[in-house]
Parts: structure tokens; C-alpha cells; sequence
């Protein structure tokens, strides 16, 4: 019983929530850490609850799932994103070399997390709307401040009519300005951080980039950062998430620094 | 006046044989009888003027209705022309700037406003069913991001250039010869620290108002100005009326001794 609930709480278990399509207030902060919660407190019950045969819905529900882990970190200078590479659902991995950093513009990009659909379709709308503007407008670049503000416009004017299910980290680097990065939650809800996670990934990061994040580090340091924060996942998280993209963002644009599944091969 | 339109101007939607559109072209002529507005992109911001001809002796002074609104905190639009035509644009520039904040939390630049009331006013040039803008708009205005200042010009057949000097209505071919004159344009002055202030800006505009003005031919009016610059924390407002006061007494001086300067030369 422990092994199954195990198991589909793996795949995302926000059975919580799969069995509504619509997050209830409370639990919809972080809907995967009630999951936990739940696991750890009536571990047997749930299965009765468990909504994987009952409606066609909620197999959707449950790939809802923040176990995709999303880090950043962003200063004067560069931004740095960093996301994993798992495209999952339920008890099946699809693939583990997906790149869920989309690039923006030429000096922008934004880490998603979320359903396989909605975070492609999202990302997609977004970065195609941005280039839509660049095109009708002579060449003007939006920055990074106007992006997330549009960015966020979108989710909120979904929420009430279907949300898009994606969190979203956005970083982009602006010439007068330097390194800028908005976290924003699948409401609507937009802020401009120095480091941030989305999902599970928060637990575990939040504070060691609280401890090691400095103003005014450099491209280097920042990347530690992150490599610390992605081995203490891969130590600790539960569940296995081997690889990882890592993005900068700096004067020179968008570039991948490294990853350890190589998105293209498919 | 040129060729009649016989025929080919009935609608905004025809062409004539040569190529022209006579509606947009009698647009442009209803803007021509009307009260001067001028625009001087200057060193530290963009000044702009507009010459209000008191129709009535029967109007109360100070009261007409304003040629010069703000669109947003950092823009400001000025019309000639048919002015009720001209509300309609400044209502439009407001939306479109309100608009773009909502959506992108940033202000509008300059050139997206310009363009958006470009596309506006162009887009009543196309149908039959409806007439073009009988006015010209002159846009000032401020990109925090870029920290630069811009003065366009809308004109009724829905085109819009930037200019360091602008000019629309009755005057504008004078007008044009004058700011000429001034120090505005950098490629003709040893770069920008030479070119002339808001300040001054103030000044020549209502130097060139006040020489363009024939005490004979046309009506008394009433001066507005606003300026966009440095020292009004870049913020479209309307200029003092002291300070507009003072600038008309310094361009009646300055005319009256050019052409005190002028007799004596011709008395030699």
C-alpha cells in the first residue's frame, strides 16, 4: 500500500487535487506539499481516494506535477536558470533530456514548470507573441520588466476561464539595467526576485541560496550556487531527477551552459 | 488651388488618375486654416506651442478649450485643426498608452504612440464610409528606459515622422523657415551641447508665433505651451503662465528692435 501510494505520489501525487480540476484556496500554495502531508499522516486512506481509474480528468491531474525542479538565480550581472530535464506522467517517464527553458528573445528566457502541454503551449504563445511584437514594431526589444508584466497578464486572464498549469521562472538580462528575473505562480501572482524556486525544488534550495546567494557575484559563483543546489536534489529529493539544464543569461544573450541529457537527441 | 477633384473626390476610398486621394489631401487643407502648433525638440526636452484664435468677441479669454493635453505622465499631444477631430485622437493616444502599461508595465516609448495613432488615423483614410481626421497631432514625449525625448508629428493622412522641429496650420511654412534657425538640429551645431534649452525653446516658439502674427489680417488669440523636459521631472505640464508672459514680452521686444534694426538699415 505504502509502496503504491509511494509510487503514484512519485508521478506527482497531487491526488489532492486530481480530484479537483480547480485547486481549492488553501491547498493551492503548493499543492505537492500537502500531497506530502497527506502521505505522511494517513498513508493508507489515500488509496481509497486515489482518482487514477476514476475519471478520464484525472490522469491529467496528476502529471499537474511540481516535481519538475526549477532554481535560479539572478544578480547585477548574468541570470542563471537552471531546470531538470523529466517529462513524466503517472508511473511512466517519457523522456529525460527535455529542455523546459524557453528562450525569449535574444536576451531572455523563462524556465517552466508544469504539464507537459500547458508549459510548451505557454511557453510557445509567449515567446511567439514576443517575437510578434519585435517583428509589428521596427526591431523594439521589450525588456525584461515589460515581458514578465505580459507574461503574467496571460495567466491571470486564464485563471478564471482555464488556467494554464505553469510556473514560471523569468530571467533576462537588459543593457542598462543588468540581470533581472520575475518568479510567477500559475495565479497570476508576479515577483521580481535575486534567487528562486518553483516546485519541490524550493524546499530543499530556498535555503542554501539564501545562505550562499551575494549581491554582486559573479557568472561563476552563481553557477555553484546552483550546482550545490541541484547535488543537495539529487541527494535528497525523493524522487530521481538525473539531469539537469543550466542556462545564463548575460550581455551576450541566452546560452546553455551545460546539460547533462542532450535535448536534441530524440 | 490645385486641380479640382472632378469626380475623383467624392470618397476617401478612390484614387485619382494621378494617383492621388483628394479627401485625405482636403484633410490636409482643413489642418492648413488653422491656428498655428509648433514643436521644438530642444537640448533638455520638447516644447510645444499652439496658437488659439479667439473666433468671437464674445468669448471669455482663458476659457477655449485646451490644444495641448497630456496622454500620459510622460507624453503630451497637441492638435490643429478641427479640434473635435483632434479629441478624438487624444482620447484614442490615452487608451493606447493606458493600454500598453497595463499589459507591459512600462510606459509607452515615443515611437509606439506615434505609431499607434499613425495606424489610427490611417485607418479612417481607407473607408468610404468614414472621413479622415480633419486634424494634426503633435506627440512629445519620454522613454524612461532609453532616458531620450521625442517630438512626432501625426498628419491627417495617417503619416508620422520624428522631427527636431515641428510645424502644423496657418504659419507652418514660416514657421519652418524660422526654427530652421535655431539651434536644434546637431548635425548643423558642434553636437548637442550647443543646441538650445527648454527655456529658450520657450522663448523662440513664442518669438515666432508673435512674428508670424499680423495684427491686420488675423484674429487676437491666446498662447498655449507645454514643455516635457529635465526641469519639469520629465513630465508633460503645461508652462507657467508668467513664464509664458515673460517669453511674450521678450519676443514683442525682440521684434520690435529686429525691425527697429531693419528701418535703421534701410534709412542708411
Amino acid at each position: 500500500m505504502d509502496t503504491v501510494f509511494g509510487v503514484s505520489y512519485n508521478g506527482g501525487g497531487e491526488e489532492v487535487d486530481g480530484l479537483e480540476w480547480r485547486p481549492k484556496p488553501p491547498d493551492a500554495k503548493n499543492p505537492g506539499d500537502v500531497g506530502w502531508l497527506w502521505a505522511l499522516c494517513c498513508g493508507g486512506r489515500r488509496e481509497a481516494r486515489c482518482p487514477v481509474p476514476l475519471a478520464p480528468w484525472c490522469g491529467t491531474s496528476i502529471c499537474y506535477s511540481h516535481s519538475c525542479c526549477h532554481l535560479t538565480l539572478g544578480s547585477k550581472h548574468p541570470v542563471v536558470l537552471a531546470t531538470d530535464q523529466v517529462n513524466a506522467r503517472s508511473i511512466l517517464m517519457y523522456q529525460q533530456n527535455l529542455d523546459k527553458i524557453a528562450e525569449l528573445s535574444s536576451h531572455s528566457a523563462m524556465g517552466v514548470s508544469g504539464p507537459n502541454c500547458d508549459l510548451v503551449n505557454f511557453s510557445e504563445y509567449v515567446s511567439k507573441n514576443l517575437k510578434l511584437i519585435e517583428l509589428s514594431n521596427d526591431g523594439q526589444k521589450l525588456s525584461t520588466h515589460a515581458q514578465a508584466n505580459f507574461c503574467r497578464g496571460e495567466l491571470a486572464k486564464a485563471i478564471r476561464k482555464g488556467p494554464y498549469q505553469v510556473n514560471i521562472i523569468l530571467g533576462g538580462y537588459d543593457e542598462k539595467k543588468g540581470g533581472s528575473m520575475y518568479v510567477m505562480d500559475y495565479m497570476g501572482s508576479c515577483v521580481k526576485q535575486n534567487y528562486g524556486a518553483q516546485g519541490y525544488a524550493s524546499n530543499f534550495c530556498l535555503s542554501i541560496m539564501d545562505r550562499d546567494w551575494d549581491e554582486g557575484m559573479n557568472e561563476e559563483q552563481a553557477v555553484k550556487v546552483v550546482e550545490h543546489c541541484i547535488q543537495e536534489l539529487k541527494m535528497r529529493f525523493l524522487i530521481n531527477q538525473s539531469n539537469f539544464i543550466i542556462k545564463v543569461i548575460d550581455k551576450e544573450g541566452v546560452r546553455t551552459l551545460k546539460f547533462d541529457a542532450d535535448p536534441a537527441d530524440n | 488651388m490645385a486641380s479640382s477633384g472632378s469626380g475623383y473626390d467624392l470618397s476617401s476610398a478612390t484614387f485619382s488618375p494621378d494617383g492621388r486621394i483628394f479627401q485625405v489631401e482636403y484633410a490636409a487643407k482643413a489642418v492648413e486654416n488653422a491656428g498655428t502648433a509648433l514643436g521644438l525638440k530642444c537640448r533638455d526636452g520638447v516644447v510645444m506651442a499652439v496658437e488659439k484664435p479667439l473666433q468671437n468677441k464674445m468669448l471669455v479669454a482663458k476659457t477655449t478649450g485646451r490644444r495641448i493635453h497630456t496622454v500620459d505622465e510622460h507624453s503630451g499631444v497637441a492638435i490643429t485643426g478641427f479640434v473635435s477631430d483632434g479629441r478624438q485622437i487624444i482620447n484614442r493616444a490615452r487608451e493606447e498608452a493606458s493600454n500598453y502599461e497595463e499589459t507591459y508595465g512600462t510606459k509607452i516609448p515615443p515611437k509606439t504612440l506615434a505609431q499607434r495613432l499613425s495606424t489610427y488615423v490611417h485607418y479612417f483614410t481607407l473607408h468610404g464610409a468614414l472621413r479622415p481626421f480633419g486634424a494634426s497631432t503633435l506627440v512629445a514625449s519620454y522613454d524612461p528606459a532609453t532616458k531620450s525625448h521625442s517630438l512626432h508629428m501625426v498628419e491627417p493622412s495617417g503619416i508620422s515622422y520624428e522631427y527636431y522641429g515641428a510645424a502644423a496650420g496657418r504659419g507652418r511654412q514660416p514657421a519652418r523657415t524660422e526654427m530652421e534657425k535655431l539651434a536644434i538640429n546637431p548635425k548643423h551645431n558642434e553636437g548637442e551641447a550647443e543646441l538650445i534649452t527648454c527655456e529658450e525653446g520657450v522663448k523662440q516658439l513664442a518669438k515666432i508665433i508673435y512674428t508670424l502674427y499680423d495684427e491686420s489680417k488675423d484674429k487676437p488669440f491666446e498662447l498655449e505651451m507645454s514643455w516635457l523636459c529635465e526641469g519639469s521631472g520629465w513630465k508633460h505640464a503645461g508652462v507657467p503662465r508668467d513664464t509664458i508672459a515673460a517669453a511674450v514680452e521678450w519676443a514683442k521686444q525682440q521684434i520690435e528692435d529686429e525691425s527697429d534694426d531693419e528701418d535703421e538699415e534701410m534709412e542708411e
